[in-house]
């Protein structure tokens, strides 16, 4: 009997008392103002959030930004935007950029997280070997908890290899508890809403 | 037998004893061997309310000496012991908390049948059954309430730090009553309800922490102001108070029932000195 | 006392020699406690996400060779190889054997526990692969050849000047002072290795069975690195790590890491459905004891566990003793737990680190009652464990076995109490030294006695009970004997 056999089988023997599987309901938290709760979590989670206003283009906010401005390579996986570069097609292409631009589907205001799914970020190195990270998300795409994140995403969620939620820029507090941003994934995330 | 919810005037107390709901001291073991004075105190203010309490002579521990070092089933005739000891009162008053909940884990593992006692620690008793709103007594001192871990916890004497939302919790007892005296000052610690670390045999089977931990507790109430630190449990205070004085810290340790009565302060310090 | 006993309080004692650092080490810790406190208070239906856990892992447990075969099955539908594991050793041989037959030499690796509590490291680097821990706290850690000793904080113990040192003596990086430079210099230095790695090595946080799919958890992106960019990922779960539904991430990703570190998610929650395009994914689900505590009903909810941590972050012994007094790869209440369920002689003195405060069983958020199951192994350590155990033997010694028959007698009759009492209450007055020697030293040596009263209450008492009469009402005050 191999590995697998025989610990189906071990298992199978066990007598364990059966509990029924609950159903997902309750009081879960819900806003009245899930923007100003996404904001204001993304913001706990040290990311930045910016508008495009009337009389911008989504163009223009994006190519304005300070970590764009400053950037040597910057790509967008967008067509809604356009970098100074195409995107690369190799993982490994992705450590010279300093800016990639991303689609997010949704935001959920609970945590200031973005669902990025593997079509936004058909190379998935694009997220985590950039420098800096400009989030994109919809005005109104939000929702107020991860059970109603879950319950968006449905059965997309195994149409790509890949999906992530994501808040803020990557981070450590491993040295002494001291909080830094910017550990080994992008340094800084902006999110753009428009 | 109806419980205590309005206790009788205290003129009528006593008059028609056999009417009235049946209480009992129990005596924790190492109050009864090295402090007497707080069952005394826990006595009188049962007896100024005009309760008469018995204390059954038969009485031994709770058992949580053994039940707390995995010897539950040798603390089982403990058990029997307890409720053979009470049995035939209505209500069993504690003054600890560790002990009220080991006593009715006794009680729940005995075969059941018979009525048993309902258990109380003292003040859940003075507050819930007695229903004490008014204290005549001034302790005109800095008093800070330690928390003991079974009080909080396992009887629910209090909101824990831990809680999320959503829990209902009710308020200490103990603090209710505190806020009875009259001229005493309660001073809050920077932790609320951490374990003082006595613990039992942990106090000597890991000596180095339990320290450790008491003189962290110490020095938060210290830093608080406290004159005197107060508990529900004087076991977690008997651990506080030699490490304190071990220490030359100025701090007076008194069971709750102790100062509810507005005993001296410096009464359980000299006794504590003498030893 | 016990000679196995020995484990934990020596550990802890070295651990506090140090106050300084254990002080840190503490108020660190403790700050944390009370960042998760603020999030748990903040979400009104926090108590109620808790038993929601706990009941969806309670059913999953139940029915977990259909979980298992369910999660197979889809995982395999999406292009992932799933393995199964018996022990340690046979989950380190799959995965040696899946890096030795692609040639592989250069592996990173984020946090998993799971490859910890198999020694996955050190058998790998036997046989000639170079292994990155990549987690900043394990990459730490891992240089300076200790094991982590925190399952979410592995460097917790470690001040900013050891990680300094470490950096320049292994890495050669110049002298740096701070943590943003010695961050930065570690992301350059893991950026290079990400880059150049062959494979990269992940745990498991959840594994859905409905979808084949799993979760992985970080707040720093260096498993997504690691699995971003070489061509085979290598996964790595207990069999325990299984929700059905991916409905349920939503609890668990809600409870997660409010609980661990007071955030209200971590930074990445990574989902993967088979392997990257022209990638490889592995998966190995490991049992190595994990089905042997199933079969037990007392201790069987200890599965649930999500791996936190904020059970070590409110245990006031963990925080004064470190990770690394458990000796264990998982410490704290709950490693105190499941490791001596698995070598009840080795870790005899774990359940014993510990007051039963409670507060452990207060924070999970799966709801384990952690604090009982440390007491039912005490139990277990004198009455043996049941017969399908691992092992049923009473740890207990026979000296402890002595001492407490002796206790049982001395308390089972009010007389003997009484006598007992009294007579050591008068050899205590006449001979104080005698109470501050032997095993009673480790109250004195810290510690000043309790008072020695000459009577007892019972001896009071007793005058007053004997003047008492039947028909008397109250009577207040009468035989208080002054304190002396």
């Amino acid at each position: 009997m191999n590995a697998r056999e025989a610990l189906l089988a071990r298992l199978r023997a066990q007598r364990v008392e059966p509990v029924e599987l609950p159903a997902l309901e309750g009081n879960f938290v819900r806003y009245a103002d899930a923007r100003e709760r996404f904001r204001e979590a993304l913001g706990e989670a040290a990311g930045v959030v910016v508008s495009v206003g009337i009389g911008s283009t989504l163009q223009q906010v994006v190519a304005g930004l300070d970590v764009v401005r400053e950037a040597r390579r910057w790509v967008s996986l967008t067509p809604e935007v356009a970098g100074n570069l195409e995107a690369p097609e190799l993982p490994h292409h992705f450590r010279d950029i300093d800016v990639v631009v991303v689609p997010a589907r949704f935001g959920v205001a609970e945590n200031g997280a973005v669902w990025i799914d593997g079509a936004a970020a058909p190379v998935r190195a694009a997220l985590f070997l950039a420098q800096h990270l400009v989030v994109l998300l919809p005005q109104g795409e939000l929702v107020d908890n991860m059970h109603q994140a879950y319950a968006r995403i449905g059965s997309t969620l195994t149409d790509q290899a890949f999906g992530c939620f994501m808040s803020g820029p990557s981070k450590t507090a491993d040295i002494e508890q001291a909080l830094v941003v910017g550990a080994h994934g992008a340094r800084s995330l902006t999110l753009v809403e428009y | 037998m109806k419980p205590f919810r309005n206790a009788p005037p205290a003129e009528y107390a006593g008059a028609v004893p056999e009417l009235s709901p049946r209480v009992a001291l129990f005596v924790p073991c190492y109050l009864d061997q090295l402090y007497p004075d707080v069952a005394w105190a826990c006595l009188e203010l049962l007896e100024a309310r005009g309760l008469k309490v018995d204390v059954p002579a038969q009485q031994t521990c709770c058992g949580q000496p053994l039940i707390n070092t995995g010897a539950g089933h040798a603390a089982r005739p403990l058990g029997v012991r307890f409720a053979a000891s009470f049995a035939g009162f209505d209500h069993v008053v504690c003054p600890s908390g560790s002990c009220a909940a080991a006593l009715r884990r006794q009680l729940a593992e005995l075969p059941s049948g018979a009525a048993s006692p309902r258990v109380f620690e003292l003040c859940e008793f003075l507050v819930d059954e007695l229903g004490v709103e008014r204290l005549d007594v001034s302790f005109p001192h800095r008093v800070a309430l330690h928390q003991s871990c079974h009080a909080l916890r396992e009887l629910g004497l209090g909101a824990p730090s831990e809680l999320g939302g959503g829990a209902v919790a009710r308020e200490n007892p103990g603090r209710k009553l505190l806020g009875l005296v009259r001229d005493l000052t309660l001073v809050e610690p920077g932790r609320s309800d951490e374990c003082c670390g006595f613990g039992g045999s942990f106090c000597v089977l890991e000596p180095g922490v339990s320290s450790r931990m008491g003189d962290d507790r110490v020095a938060d109430f210290e830093a608080a102001g406290a004159e005197v630190v107060t508990s529900l449990d004087m076991s977690c205070l008997m651990h506080l108070s030699g490490l304190a004085r071990r220490r030359a810290r100025p701090l007076g340790f008194m069971h709750i029932a102790q100062v509810l009565l507005g005993r001296p302060i410096g009464e359980q310090a000299a006794a504590e000195r003498r030893a | 006392m016990s000679e196995r006993l020995v484990g934990h309080p020596a550990r802890a004692r070295l651990f506090l020699a140090d106050e300084a650092r254990s002080r840190f080490h503490d108020g660190a810790l403790w700050e944390i406690r009370r960042r998760r406190d603020r999030r748990a208070r903040d979400l009104p239906e926090w108590q109620e996400l808790r038993a929601l856990a706990a009941r969806i892992k309670a059913h999953m447990l139940g029915r977990l060779p259909g979980y298992l075969e369910q999660f197979e099955a889809n995982a395999t539908r999406h292009g992932a190889v799933v393995h199964f594991a018996r022990d340690a050793a046979e989950h380190n041989r799959i995965v040696l054997e899946l890096l030795r037959a692609r040639r592989i030499t250069r592996v990173v690796k984020s946090k998993s526990m799971l490859t910890e509590e198999c020694g996955l490291n050190p058998w790998l680097e036997q046989h000639g692969i170079e292994v990155t821990d990549t987690d900043l706290g394990e990459l730490i850690v891992q240089l300076r050849k200790e094991p982590p000793s925190h399952i979410v904080l592995p460097a917790i113990h470690l001040r900013t000047q050891d990680v300094a040192e470490t950096f320049a003596a292994e890495l050669a990086a110049p002298p740096l002072a701070d943590p943003v430079s010695l961050t930065r210099f570690a992301r350059e230095h893991l950026r290079e290795k990400f880059l150049a790695a062959q494979a990269g090595i992940t745990g498991v946080n959840f594994a859905i069975a409905e979808t084949g799919g799993f979760v992985v958890c970080t707040n720093e992106g260096n498993a997504d690195l690691g699995t971003a960019l070489p061509g085979l990922h290598i996964a790595c779960m207990g069999l325990e790590k299984l929700v059905p539904r991916a409905a349920d991430l939503g609890v668990f990703l809600r409870l997660l890491a409010r609980s661990a570190t007071g955030q209200a998610i971590t930074v990445y929650s990574s989902h993967y459905h088979g392997p990257r395009p022209g990638a490889e994914l592995h998966i190995v689900i490991v049992d190595n004891g994990r089905s042997s505590i199933r079969a037990e009903p007392e201790h069987r909810r200890a599965l649930a566990c999500i791996r936190c941590g904020a059970c070590m972050n409110t245990c006031p012994v963990f925080r004064r003793s470190g990770g690394h007094s458990y000796g264990t790869e998982v410490p704290g209440p709950i490693g105190s737990i499941l490791a001596p369920l698995r070598q009840p002689e080795r870790h005899a003195s774990l359940p014993h680190a510990c007051t039963l405060c409670g507060s452990c069983s207060a924070v999970c958020p799966v709801g384990i009652d952690l604090h009982e199951q440390l007491l039912a192994l005490r139990r277990r350590q004198v009455d043996g464990g049941p017969a399908a155990s691992a092992a049923q033997a009473p740890v207990a010694t026979r000296g402890k076995r002595w001492l407490v028959a002796l206790v049982a007698w001395a308390l089972s009759s009010p007389q003997r109490t009484a006598r007992l009492g009294a007579w050591v209450r008068w050899l205590g007055r006449r001979l104080p030294g005698l109470l501050r020697a032997g095993p009673l030293a480790a109250w004195s040596d810290t510690r000043e006695l309790p008072p020695l009263p000459r009577r007892s209450f019972q001896e009071q008492y007793a005058e007053r009970r004997a003047r008492a009469t039947p028909d008397a009402g109250a009577q207040q005050g009468v035989g208080r004997e002054e304190p002396s």
